[in-house]
């Protein structure tokens, strides 16, 4: 093992694939910073780039490119509200406050110094149990995975606090209605399409971001109290006091393990890390806004680094960045899967350190722009409302280019900009509808697998304890009471 | 809007997506599975009205922003929602950067941004960026429908 590492990091070190990770981070900081493009999608539009080079420098520039739509999307979701992707989201419920209270330098330092924390540990995590954790990842199956995403939609209602378990309730139910929209991705069925073409492939997850977040958090702007600008930016933001950093390393610590073994379940990937994450800081840590910012920038980075275990342990992408990525190393002649490591360790061990590489060039190169990215909140309500309107628009039509997707986003922001102004959380909504066609797709194969014997999910020993885990949670209220 | 307005039009929701649930088409094989294309709908739908009801009983009236709506208030909402529709009216037969530039003059204005030349640079930059950005750089064609 020793040996593939070191090859890794001499393949990784040349100068121009050092070039190439820099022009990586670049172009992709850029494009994940534009609203709705996020890793994928700037993964996807420098495959031309990539295809120009050898495989080793295509796959380290696309590192590059990875780790920079992420800080990217982490930019825009914590200066306007408008998380490009999913795993950003969480990032927002603190982040955006943040930085609406004049610290924004701060909460995006926080979040390039968490992203390369969970980015380091993941590496680490990956390096040593590489090989274990990929015969550990094949026992999850759609039952784990199920109880999984039920045991996330419980915590988000229980953990919600008495007074608005309900209205997450509710928020959460309308975000898993919104996604059963479309096509039944088991039986084929045509739901709630209202006979629209446009709706049989369901809402776009970029859509229902903008309106709920963006363009919601525009409207509620614009019919709330004008607000000066706050807070001024210099480089001393990104100076983390000791004391804070100190707190902070064991919050990202702790969300970098989670987010890691979450990640290397395929398919659940670092969305639900950093939902997970922000969650189990509010509940266990001191629950400070610094905290809600590094819990899911760790998770996700983590995530997406265990994700590659499946990639290259098995072939299986665990998720839909890894699976653009397997398309790139399928067009380059590699084979990820079991004998990856065995036969061809200098891949394996060049794509984990150019990984890591990526990470580390990314906080080089992004830290002294974040003064300036910073000022972005600063501009005078009159301005920035607009601009919020303009790139969420944009980033839907960039996205889905369909003018009926604006006529949709426009009455969900409406509804949602009801919702919040009677105090109904939007995150569950959000939360419910990523993972409503993950809990019913693998609910269904389940009880396919077991000939619809819903006892299947009960024989199975991990499923069945996330499960009692799950009851346990959902009795915790009750306890609670009973206590006070 | 009341509270109870909100609660009550969170109902109607509910009940009219249960009774669309009733409506999807399930394949003669699928019917009988455990879990089809109706039931976890049927689940969903049925909890959200559950939950409004305990809403409603257990839960005095809530005040929000929009509990006791000002004109004054809602103006801006109104405006932004109409500029909106125009713009995506005017994608049909507008070239979208030109229709964008249209938008933000409309928004900054509405929204009280008076100097001029603020506007003009802004209307023409942002535009300009986009489409110099994703039209010429990344190689994007935006192809609407």
């Amino acid at each position: 093992m020793a040996e593939g590492i070191l090859t890794g990091i001499g393949t990784a070190l040349t100068l121009q694939n050092v070039l190439w990770v820099a022009f990586g981070c670049l172009a992709g900081t850029l494009i994940g910073m534009m609203p709705g493009l996020g890793p994928i999608s700037a993964i996807a539009l420098m495959i031309p780039v990539s295809y120009s080079l050898d495989p080793t420098g295509g796959l380290i520039m696309m590192a590059g490119v990875y780790y920079g739509a992420v800080f990217g999307g982490s930019t825009s979701s914590i200066l306007i509200n408008a998380p490009g992707v999913a795993s950003t989201v969480a990032t927002s419920f603190d982040g955006y406050p943040m930085a609406r209270d004049g610290q924004a330098g701060r909460a995006l330092a926080i979040a390039a110094y968490a992203s390369f924390f969970g980015g380091t540990m993941g590496a680490i995590i990956l390096l040593i149990f590489a090989s274990s954790l990929a015969a550990i990842a094949l026992h999850i199956q759609s039952a784990e995975y199920s109880a999984l995403v039920l045991l996330a939609m419980t915590c988000v209602v229980v953990f919600a606090g008495s007074n608005a378990r309900l209205p997450s309730l509710i928020t959460l139910l309308l975000g898993l209605m919104l996604g059963t929209v479309g096509t039944d991705p088991m039986g084929g069925a045509q739901r709630f399409t209202l006979g629209l073409l446009e709706l049989s492939d369901g809402i776009p997850f970029v859509l229902l971001v903008m309106a709920t977040f963006a363009l919601a958090e525009a409207f509620r702007l614009a019919i709330g109290e004008p607000q000066l600008p706050r807070g001024s930016f210099s480089l001393r933001d990104l100076l983390i006091p000791l004391a804070l950093a100190r707190r902070l390393f064991r919050v990202a610590s702790r969300s970098s393990v989670l987010g890691f073994i979450i990640g290397i379940m395929p398919g659940a990937g670092a969305t639900l890390a950093s939902f997970f994450a922000y969650d189990l800081e509010k509940r266990i840590g001191d629950g400070s806004r610094e905290a809600g910012v590094t819990a899911p920038e760790a998770a996700n980075n983590a995530a997406s680094t265990g994700s590659f275990v499946p990639l290259l342990s098995l072939g299986v992408p665990g998720s839909g960045t890894s699976a653009v990525l397997l398309g790139v190393m399928l067009a380059y002649g590699l084979q990820p899967g079991p004998t990856l490591v065995t036969e061809q360790p200098e891949i394996f061990w060049g794509v984990i350190i150019s990984m890591y590489v990526g990470n580390v060039f990314l906080l080089a190169l992004n830290l002294p722009l974040i003064p300036y990215l910073a000022r972005i909140v600063s501009l005078p309500q009159q301005v920035l409302i607009p601009l919020v309107i303009v790139f969420a628009l944009l980033g839907v039509l960039l996205t889905t280019f369909s003018v009926f997707d604006l006529a949709l986003m426009l009455l969900l922001a409406l509804g949602a900009t009801v919702l919040r102004a009677f105090g109904f959380p939007l995150a569950p909504l959000l939360l419910g509808f990523i993972l409503s066609g993950l809990f019913e797709e693998n609910l269904q194969r389940a009880l396919m697998l077991s000939d619809g014997d819903v006892a299947y999910l009960l024989n199975r020993p991990i499923a069945l304890g996330i499960l009692l885990m799950n009851a346990a949670i959902c009795l915790l209220p009750l306890w609670n009471r009973s206590e006070s | 809007m009341s509270f109870r307005l909100l609660l009550l039009t969170l109902f109607a929701i509910g009940a009219a997506y249960l009774t669309l649930v009733g409506q999807i088409e399930l394949d003669p094989w699928s019917a009988q599975d455990t879990i089809n294309s109706r039931t976890l709908p049927q689940i969903y739908g049925a909890l959200l009205c559950l939950a409004v009801l305990g809403l409603a009983l257990g839960q005095r009236d809530r005040t929000g922003d929009m509990s006791h709506p000002s004109l004054h208030k809602l103006k801006p909402l109104f405006w932004l929602s109409a500029l909106i529709c125009v713009f995506i009216l005017s994608l049909v037969w507008l070239n979208l950067w030109v229709a964008l530039g249209g938008l933000l003059f409309g928004t900054l204005w509405t929204m009280g941004e008076k100097r001029l030349p603020v506007i003009v640079a802004l209307c023409l930059a942002i535009p300009l960026i986009g489409f110099v950005l994703v039209e010429q750089v990344l190689q994007m064609t935006v192809p609407l429908s």
